[in-house]
């Protein structure tokens, strides 16, 4: 616990010392005085042209927004499907309360992992 | 008593479960991909402001840059192959994984090489954050940001690397390479997009 926290000390140090040199490379990257020339622009582009692209960079935004929840919807959907088949590895019917038998799609449970590689050999 | 600590390859493994590691690694690069989307969109909205003002310097244009960066963006995708050939071999324990590896960090490298040299010229021609406008910070924000991440990734490759050959990767143990491959695939999809806007478009 101790060395842990001398680590973590020591760590925060060199943070700091790193931090306090690049400070003086600071003004260099600064943005220059006439980043607000887009606005000052007359015509077919200007403010006319930052509210086209304001509103294309918002579709943009949307469309990584969806293709990201339906990616990670799609691993959710394809993780209950292992579980199931962990759960159920012989694709027995699940016996539903009204009676009825319920088969999961995936019927045999998954002894092999990613590409093939074995993850357990007491299921295998 | 105290529970025994798991590491990210033994949390890995659980038969037939959902792979929580993977799941976790998805969720940060979700993260990710939003920081990029908002600098891609920031960078539209001024780009789109500017118009006909938005002047590429000569040393973006010119022939033999844009061949170099062809060449390093041929690179940088060759290496997602590789890497991808590298992984199957190396779970599986199978002969010419560490090769393809050790070949991927090359290529990853040789890309940051190529942008490494390419901000100095640029630099040496006047060309940097706070003298060219809003076209300057956003080129060198927008690379810059994509360095640093293809930077990371190189360092955690090598990390990969050396623990296979530690035998530290295996069939029941591939947590780690499993996340740094999404990661450098994520890397690599995202330059696609930044070499579109930056360059082509």
């Amino acid at each position: 616990m101790r060395a842990k926290t001398f680590k973590s000390t020591r760590m925060l140090r060199l943070v700091s010392l790193t931090s306090v040199l690049l400070i003086n490379y600071l003004p260099s990257v600064l943005a220059c005085e006439g980043c607000k020339e887009p606005s000052s622009v007359a015509g077919g582009s200007g403010v006319g042209g930052i509210s086209a692209s304001f509103s294309w960079s918002v579709v943009f935004m949307l469309g990584v927004l969806g293709f990201l929840l339906t990616g990670m919807l799609f691993m959710i959907i394809q993780s209950c499907k292992q579980l199931a088949a962990a759960q159920n590895p012989s694709g027995e019917t699940m016996p539903e309360p009204s009676g009825r038998g319920v088969r999961f799609p995936v019927h045999r449970a998954r002894v092999t992992g990613w590409r093939g590689a074995k993850l357990s050999p007491e299921i295998s | 008593m105290q529970a025994p600590a798991t590491t990210i390859d033994e949390v890995h493994v659980h038969p037939g479960g959902p792979n929580i590691v993977r799941f976790g690694m998805f969720t940060f690069l979700a993260s990710e991909a939003m920081l990029f989307a908002g600098l891609i969109c920031g960078y539209m909205v001024l780009r789109g402001g500017a118009g006909y003002g938005w002047q590429m310097p000569e040393a973006l244009k010119n022939a033999e840059t844009m061949i170099k960066t062809i060449v390093a963006t041929l690179c940088l995708i060759s290496s997602s192959f590789t890497l991808h050939f590298a992984e199957a071999r190396l779970i599986q324990r199978r002969k010419g994984g560490v090769r393809l590896l050790l070949f991927t960090i090359v290529l990853g490298s040789l890309f940051l090489t190529n942008q490494a040299l390419e901000w100095i010229n640029l630099h040496n021609e006047g060309f940097w954050f706070n003298t060219t406008g809003i076209m300057g910070s956003c080129f060198f924000v927008l690379t810059g940001f994509h360095g640093m991440h293809v930077f990371i990734g190189v360092l955690l490759l090598i990390a990969t690397l050396f623990k296979s050959l530690g035998g530290k990767i295996g069939p029941q143990r591939h947590g780690f390479l499993e996340c740094t491959g999404l990661y450098w695939h994520f890397v690599d999809i995202v330059w696609v997009f930044l070499f579109t806007i930056l360059y082509i478009l």
